[in-house]
């Protein structure tokens, strides 16, 4: 009986059955059914043809859309016939998310005032700042080259000490990580030092060397020339920002409200749940 | 003086070479700073540069729910979501799992298959229209308030559309060949404009032609360089025909028509050789049935630049069988068969499905054809299918959204034939790209990678720079801004040597690795050499050429393994071995100024944690036994050429 189980036999037997119906169906029927390519749809086929290969199909390239559009036409038709979408779990997410597509239309057609815009704004504050700037300085000391706390404190000493005449650049371990940072912010500093060195940066007195600050590096003493903080940015220079942000939350609103209400329209019956784990 | 002198002293290291250059702790004008010390103008050394100083992470490869596979497979993630994701903010992925990248990106390029994007839209966009009839007044009121009244306009909408009792007038809008129809590319280029931030994040417009003849992988992901006002101008290739073509030919075509029609620039980037069981990188003939001649080549190094090396469905650097005198070379190998494993795989494929044996093959090509197709640069992406580009093994969403993390997916084949098993834990988190550019937007991104200066990871962000020249020295290195005598005496990965110097007899090669700063320390870098010798034979060879933890090479000439601080049980390592940084100026031993060579560096780093590894701790999953728990990951630079003058 193992047989049974091949999929080769399954096959075999929903060929000779869709060729059984097929016949029963069709068998005396020659033009029971019709097909229509109509002058729109050739005119799409062309356009589509057009822009992608940016020249007109010739006669017989666009014979063989029309006969393709056919033929998927035909086996569609008859798809449906037998039912064939019924539980095609393809079938159904693809239309499912045609739904979706549907309700999130929507959402881009309401243009939002100048009112909802601040509105807006004044709720979600962080998303429109100003990135905060900084120049700085920084000397890099690789834990594995030095005892650390006594080395660096002195290092710091020497760097404070009035009228020193300290080359940074010869004190750096490291090769990769400058020295100078110019018109940095803090989301660019972030990919190389990390978000705790960002922070400790940014909340560190200006135009002193500060430090140690540590990174996933090792230790840095830091030198801030000049630092630009972060600040909210008027309406009119982040407005295609705002709106974007603003329709993004009405999409979301919308497709969730948009579900609730049909959820509503049914009545939802689960047969059976199972045991599920915490 | 005095005093300070002294505490000079006591700074041992660096007394020596204490130079009395400024006062560095209040500083001079930025004007005498900038003569006594900088090459550069003005205060910042790294001002008004006039090459490439960031680096700029993304991947090129990533699906969401419009690419028909993944919204079949459950992703319902849109390009807004991906997008979202990408640059950092937290969101949900389709299993409804909260989901956040450790950091950024940069950028990303969304490459859906072509295939389906004119399939659904024969609803999409009917909605403006709606405007033009009374009734869609209501509606749009109902819109415009959101949350619930907005629902229930859809509903209202919807019902009406589903019962025929819309308007007519909106009815033929939706009919084909109206200008509404077929707008999904419309939708996606539009999104990529919105999300598009120079400076902040870079959203590039692209797409997948799915070029799969008889599960033969030969997909290419296609890059343009330009917005939505030129994409619009054209629709994707597809590869079902009648419309669309399998054949590479009338991609390179279409390519070149995208530029001639709209005055904008386009590259492709073709990924999974391992999958292609030989198709990939031909040598003799094509699988459309053309012959690689003078004319293949020509449009292949036209119009790809770039390969994909890795990726979640395997690494593509090379194979074991194929450089077996290279330790790293079985690095997460797929090599079962074709893409949907109806042909198995033979080792005589294999050598025209790696990128190494390409791009030495290609050197073969050159010969005999003028042009080498296959002077490729690296880039490493993720293809995944869930709209999370997620390429970092400690926080993989997995190939498809039915493989985001869950206590089943490492056992859960990804897929099966009666011909074998591509297994869930076989599958790798991997990759990213890095690009050196001047300023994070569209243009700067893509022309960096045209240029090829850009190189693939296996998901980590380590940070290496690889120059080639004649000259450089052991002091460039230690200068304050190698990278400054980098682009000064040679020309960065990607690049052209020619031309021996008279007094040269070898190139050399300054290379630099910082690791990861939230990852691993790095063992080693090697540099990769391939050539092609008189009798027309390529070869190839691995040197280790800076190492972690002062590691002794051995008598056979071999450079022990670095150790492993994996703790199995807690997923977790530690960077007590390996190093932080690792940096050489290497000279080819072996070079004979009559051979065309390339060069690439592989940098590795120490033995971090697999992701079925964190699986395993996080979700109390049973691992198989044959499934890898750790691996080293690495970067790999694009190459440099040496080409010999012609004589």
């Amino acid at each position: 009986m193992r047989f049974i189980k091949e999929s080769l036999f399954h096959f075999l037997l929903l060929g000779g059955v869709l060729f059984f119906i097929y016949n029963m169906k069709n068998g005396d029927t020659v033009h029971a059914k019709s097909v229509v390519i109509s002058k729109a749809e050739i005119e799409h086929l062309k356009t589509l043809w057009t822009k992608t290969r940016q020249r007109a199909p010739t006669q017989n390239e666009l014979q063989a859309l029309i006969e393709h559009e056919i033929r998927e036409k035909i086996m569609y038709q008859e798809a449906l016939g037998l039912g064939l979408e019924q539980g095609d779990s393809f079938v159904r997410r693809r239309l499912a998310q045609k739904m979706e597509f549907l309700s999130s239309d929507m959402a881009e057609l309401a243009d939002p005032s100048e009112e909802e815009l601040l509105q807006y704004m004044s709720t979600h504050k962080d998303m429109f700042r100003s990135p905060g700037k900084i120049n700085f300085k920084q000397i890099y000391i690789d834990p594995s080259k030095h005892k650390q706390h006594a080395y660096t404190q002195t290092l710091l000493d020497v760097l404070r000490s009035k009228d020193n005449k300290v080359d940074i650049s010869t004190l750096t371990d490291s090769r990769m990580l400058r020295q100078f940072y110019t018109g940095e912010s803090e989301y660019s500093l972030e990919k190389v030092f990390g978000k705790t060195f960002v922070k400790a940066l940014f909340t560190s007195p200006v135009r002193t060397w500060q430090g140690p600050i540590t990174s996933a590096y090792g230790e840095h003493l830091v030198f801030i020339d000049s630092l630009t903080p972060s600040r909210q940015e008027p309406l009119d220079l982040v407005r295609d920002k705002v709106v974007m942000e603003y329709k993004a939350q009405k999409r979301k609103e919308m497709d969730r409200a948009f579900y609730a209400n049909l959820r509503k329209s049914y009545q939802v019956i689960i047969e059976e749940t199972q045991e599920v784990s915490q | 003086m005095k005093s300070l002198n002294k505490t000079l002293l006591m700074l041992s290291v660096c007394a020596a070479s204490t130079l009395l250059a400024f006062d560095a702790g209040t500083p001079a004008s930025a004007k005498d700073m900038t003569k006594s010390l900088y090459q550069g103008k003005g205060y910042s050394p790294y001002a008004n540069r006039s090459f490439p100083s960031n680096i700029y992470w993304g991947e090129t490869h990533l699906h969401t729910g419009l690419s028909l596979d993944a919204g079949l497979f459950g992703c319902t993630l849109g390009h807004d979501d991906a997008y979202r994701f990408a640059r950092g903010e937290q969101i949900k992925s389709s299993t409804g799992v909260d989901v956040k990248l450790g950091r950024p990106l940069d950028w990303l390029v969304i490459t859906d298959h072509s295939d389906m994007m004119g399939i659904a839209t024969d609803i999409q966009k009917g909605a403006p229209n709606i405007l033009e009839i009374p009734k869609g007044k209501e509606w749009h009121e109902g819109f415009a308030k959101g949350g619930q009244a907005a629902g229930e306009a859809a509903f209202d909408l919807i019902t009406n559309f589903s019962q025929m009792t819309l308007p007519k007038k909106m009815v033929a809008d939706y009919s084909p060949g109206s200008k509404v129809y077929n707008n999904l590319w419309k939708d996606i280029i539009k999104t990529a404009d919105r999300f598009n931030d120079p400076g902040k994040f870079t959203a590039l417009i692209g797409y997948e032609w799915t070029s799969v003849p008889k599960g033969f992988n030969l997909h290419r992901n296609v890059i343009l360089r330009d917005g939505a006002d030129k994409a619009g101008q054209v629709i994707p290739l597809t590869t079902q025909p009648p419309m669309g073509t399998q054949d590479p030919l009338e991609l390179y075509k279409w390519l070149e028509n995208y530029e001639k029609k709209t005055g904008g620039k386009a590259l492709a980037i073709a990924h999974n050789g391992n999958l292609s069981n030989g198709w990939l990188f031909p040598t003799e003939v094509t699988y459309a049935g053309g012959k690689v001649d003078k004319n293949y080549v020509e449009k292949v190094s036209r119009w790809e630049p770039l390969t994909e090396v890795t990726q979640i469905k395997g690494d593509g650097e090379t194979h074991p069988l194929l450089s077996p005198d290279d330790e790293f070379a079985d690095f997460e190998t797929l090599d079962k068969g074709n893409l949907d494993i109806t042909e198995v795989k033979t080792p005589d494929m294999l050598q025209r499905e790696y990128v190494r044996q390409a791009l030495k093959n290609g050197l073969a090509l050159e010969e005999k054809l003028g042009t080498n197709p296959y002077k490729f640069g690296l880039v490493g992406a993720t293809d995944s299918h869930t709209g999370l580009s997620t390429g970092e093994e400690n926080n993989f969403f997995g190939k498809s959204t039915s493989a985001e993390p869950s206590k089943t997916r490492v056992t859960h084949p990804f897929i099966k034939s009666k011909l074998g098993i591509i297994e869930g834990y076989e599958l790798s988190a991997s990759g990213y790209q890095a690009v050196f550019a001047q300023n994070n937007t569209r243009e700067d991104i893509w022309d960096a990678m045209n240029r090829k200066e850009t190189y693939a990871t296996t998901g980590t962000r380590i940070i290496v720079r690889f120059f080639g020249g004649w000259d450089y020295s052991n002091n460039d290195l230690r200068s304050r801004e190698p990278v400054f005598h980098g682009y000064k005496k040679g020309v960065p990965m990607g690049g052209d040597l020619a031309q021996v110097p008279k007094d040269k007899k070898a190139p050399n090669f300054m290379v630099f690795a910082l690791r990861d700063p939230l990852g691993a320390n790095l063992d080693r870098i090697q540099i990769i050499k391939g050539w092609l010798d008189a009798k027309g034979r390529t070869h190839e060879k691995v040197y280790d050429v800076a190492w972690s933890d002062n590691r002794k090479v051995n008598s056979k000439g071999k450079l022990p393994a670095v150790g492993n601080t994996v703790d199995y049980e807690a997923a977790t390592w530690t960077n007590t071995i390996g190093a932080s940084e690792l940096a050489t100026v290497w000279s080819d031993p072996d070079f004979d100024a009559n051979e065309k060579a390339f060069y690439y560096a592989r940098v590795i780093e120490i033995p971090t944690p697999r992701w079925v590894l964190y699986d395993k701790v996080r979700l109390g999953v049973t691992i198989p036994k044959e499934a890898k728990l750790i691996l080293q990951e690495r970067a790999y630079t694009s190459p440099i050429w040496y080409t010999p003058s012609a004589k």
